[in-house]
């Protein structure tokens, strides 16, 4: 069930009806029920996992909660942690590191048979196993109290508008939340149908416009000369943004409409002036959960330069391998730790105010690198990520008329021109503030989203990005 | 405040979003339709290919109908000027012969009739995934309007309900692009590179499709022929250039495809142009099945050569 999809509209209109009508537990249950039909739409099979990781992390919850052994608690802990990295062990990285073991040893020339384990991947594996491990982390810090509803944490755990891409949410921001019994509002209704339609916007009329022209360029890097390429890269670079920071905004939107107020995904990640200002911006959900349960853990910036260097390489390598069994991800993670590093190492941190004109370059240069590093995180493989790259810098074609598909090029160009303008007007003005000042621009707002997305929409198109990690 | 006045006040408001959200929607559709016929008056001014044929505006001599391989295969500037005679090249990107059919027949139906028709025959190969684009023409099309009822019905429910969404897609781009120009001198103008020819080898997919042509793409083409004929047209099956590995050793299929076709043209007396093997430089090639303009410079001499735009001497007078 694709947000994007009838089926999926069909399913959330009942269960939007449905939710306002009931209350208290009655509610609660057809949360859960709801989300469970939404994951089984996709493959029942994995039902009984998602259920076990929620009963596991729940007991463990339990177990930690008033418990003050120091030893008992960490056991727990790690039989937590363990069971959750040990199921995304296995479907996510198995098949992975049997076959870079192989290959390790057919280079060393030993004979060695692994074999290969085809896994299917559950989707959205690693958006539910990070946030039940969150919880147990929370519980075990003792930042928030174990939950005593089983009902309520599996809720949590399993809430369908985030369960499958993210926004990746903590437990102390959304069990509250479930906690109380959220009347229907007509403020909610409007600000959450103005962050679908936005998601929209970005899904259908960008990023699958522009899938158009990039998905065929990766899937046969070697037909296309330098500027199609460089194209490509550009395009994808917003391609990326618009799928994935599209299907934040309607989950979010989905929530807010229910009641609930989830985190920012995606805050304009390409006006960026540093990389770490582009991490604070991009997947947010994401960037902070590897910084508040990874980075900061492994030391962070406490325990000298050499040591703060080594953390955030690691942490961006496994945040990089977080999105997928494959090298080109790690070499993604290894990119960005690198630059973080560097940026560290020169003092080239966020922009002063009064910057002017090297703020813009920083962004471009912050632009650029990103770009890079999205062929790496899009290549099928590192070869064909290095041929992209040697293309590029081949200078050879650069005519608008050796590009191929030049109408859809030019429709992809005009979209990715539109969206800055969007986006630098959404960086100077607060445009909620805006709207509620002047509510006639709401349906400004409205209609020309719906206008746009009938004449410029791209649907009946493949699933959303993150969804395959 | 009182309850009941509260109540009161809530159900106003509630009243008044709905009273909103329903005029929000009425802006929808009227704008919606608004917007649609704006761009129907853009649309029948085009110099697009496709917009002169729905807007009654051709007149040719010479029809070429097909799909990238007619586009490519046929410059029609180039031979307009050598030969004289008008010419329109109908051929679009992706396009079928049972689509081909239909369009034949409306342009039948809108234009004067040619007096040759040139079918480059491989658009017997794909389907009509271009049918979905040919929404932009179901208004002024019943034919394509039954096509996507009885192939994409919600699709078709979609172009109903709402106007624009007729209008979404790279035809309409192309639409607006030609307003006040012609695209007739739409070819490629790039080159293969030379690693890609060297290494091409056609992929099962393409072999496959040279043999497994269903009945129905070859009744379609029969159609075709038998209108032309009723009319009087002068009907010729052509086959424009491959990249020798395309068709070579490599692709047991093409020969029995070529078989066919020629078994096909002596049953509808018509004549087969087969051009497949004619051209083996490179440079002439954009990609392994489509020629580029130098290449289309070296196929008209060959064209020429053998006569195949005499027309004006030897066919129309014999009509």
């Amino acid at each position: 069930m694709l947000f994007t999809s009838i089926e999926f509209w069909g399913f959330a209109i009942c269960f939007i009806a449905s939710y306002f009508t009931l209350h208290g537990k009655a509610r609660l249950w057809l949360c859960l029920s709801g989300s469970y039909l939404f994951y089984g739409y996709w493959d029942w099979r994995f039902l009984g996992l998602i259920f076990a990781l929620t009963s596991v992390n729940f007991v463990i919850g339990k177990l930690l909660d008033g418990n003050n052994d120091r030893s008992f608690r960490k056991v727990c802990l790690c039989v937590s942690i363990s069971s959750s990295l040990g199921v995304l062990g296995f479907f996510k990285y198995c098949g992975f590191f049997l076959e870079s073991i192989s290959d390790l040893f057919e280079r060393l020339g030993v004979d060695a048979e692994l074999g290969t384990l085809n896994v299917i991947l559950p989707v959205g594996i690693s958006f539910y196993t990070f946030q039940a491990m969150s919880y147990t982390i929370d519980v075990y810090r003792s930042n928030i109290d174990g939950e005593r509803s089983f009902l309520r944490f599996a809720t949590y755990i399993s809430f369908f508008p985030q369960l499958v891409a993210g926004p990746i949410v903590r437990a102390s921001e959304f069990l509250p939340q479930l906690r109380e019994d959220l009347a229907f509002s007509w403020a909610n209704l409007l600000e959450g149908a103005v962050l679908v339609t936005w998601g929209f916007v970005l899904k259908s009329l960008v990023a699958d416009s522009i899938a158009l022209f990039v998905d065929p360029r990766f899937g046969n890097p070697q037909a296309f000369g330098s500027l199609d390429w460089s194209l490509t890269v550009l395009f994808y670079a917003f391609q990326i943004y618009g799928d994935f920071a599209g299907y934040s905004l309607i989950a979010i939107g989905i929530a807010k409409i229910l009641g609930f107020d989830f985190p920012t995904n995606f805050k304009l990640p390409y006006l960026s002036t540093s990389f770490s200002d582009f991490w604070s911006r991009w997947h947010i959900s994401l960037s902070t959960w590897l910084r508040d349960y990874l980075y900061i853990p492994l030391g962070g910036n406490r325990c000298g330069k050499a040591r703060t260097y080594v953390n955030l390489i690691l942490t961006m390598v496994l945040g990089g391998l977080w999105h997928g069994a494959s090298w080109n991800f790690v070499i993604w993670g290894l990119i960005h730790g690198t630059l973080l590093c560097l940026q560290r190492l020169l003092g080239f941190s966020k922009t002063r105010p009064g910057d002017g004109i090297f703020s813009v370059l920083r962004c471009l240069l912050v632009f650029f690198c990103v770009c890079a590093a999205w062929i790496f995180f899009r290549a099928s493989s590192l070869d064909d990520a290095l041929w992209i790259f040697s293309k590029i810098l081949s200078f050879e074609q650069l005519s608008f008329a050796d590009v191929k598909q030049r109408f859809i090029a030019v429709k992809c160009l005009l979209l990715v021109l539109s969206l800055v303008v969007l986006e630098l007007f959404r960086a100077r003005f607060d445009c909620w503030s805006l709207a509620k000042s002047h509510p006639a621009l709401y349906f400004v707002f409205f209609l020309l989203s719906g206008w746009a997305l009938l004449l410029g929409g791209t649907f009946g198109n493949d699933a959303f990005i993150y969804f395959q990690f | 405040m009182t309850g009941k006045k509260i109540q009161s006040q809530a159900g106003r408001q509630d009243l008044k979003s709905v009273l909103i959200f329903m005029l929000g929607v009425v802006l929808l559709f009227v704008g919606d339709r608004g917007l649609g016929r704006m761009c129907e008056v853009f649309l029948l001014s085009s110099g697009f290919r496709l917009s002169k044929v729905y807007s009654g505006a051709v007149r040719a001599d010479i029809l070429i109908l097909g799909n990238s391989r007619g586009v490519n295969g046929v410059f029609t500037p180039k031979v307009e000027e050598e030969v004289g005679l008008n010419v329109f090249n109908m051929s679009y990107n992706g396009m079928g012969i049972q689509l081909a059919d239909n369009l034949f027949q409306d342009y039948l139906e809108l234009n004067p009739s040619p007096k040759v028709l040139i079918v480059e025959v491989t658009c017997l190969i794909g389907d009509d995934t271009l049918l979905k684009d040919l929404k932009i023409f179901s208004a002024f099309s019943d034919r394509i309007q039954r096509e996507l009822q009885k192939r994409y019905l919600s699709l078709y429910w979609m172009g109903q309900l709402f106007s624009l969404y007729r209008f979404n897609g790279e035809m309409f781009s192309r639409i607006l692009y030609y307003k006040g120009k012609s695209d007739q001198d739409w070819i490629n103008r790039y080159r293969i590179s030379q690693e890609r020819a060297i290494s091409h080898r056609p992929s099962l997919n393409q072999i496959e499709g040279f043999g497994t042509i269903p009945r129905s793409q070859w009744d379609s083409l029969a159609s075709i022929i038998e209108i032309a004929k009723d009319q009087g047209i002068l009907v010729r099956l052509y086959v424009s250039p491959y990249l020798p590995a395309h068709v070579g050793e490599l692709n047991p299929q093409f020969p029995h495809f070529l078989g066919k076709l020629h078994d096909f043209a002596e049953r509808f007396d018509v004549e087969l142009w087969d051009y497949s093997s004619a051209i083996s430089e490179m440079k002439a090639f954009a990609d392994p099945i489509h020629l580029n303009l130098d290449g289309y410079h070296i196929l008209h001499e060959i064209l020429n050569e053998d006569g195949f735009f005499d027309v004006e001497l030897t066919d129309i007078q014999r009509m």
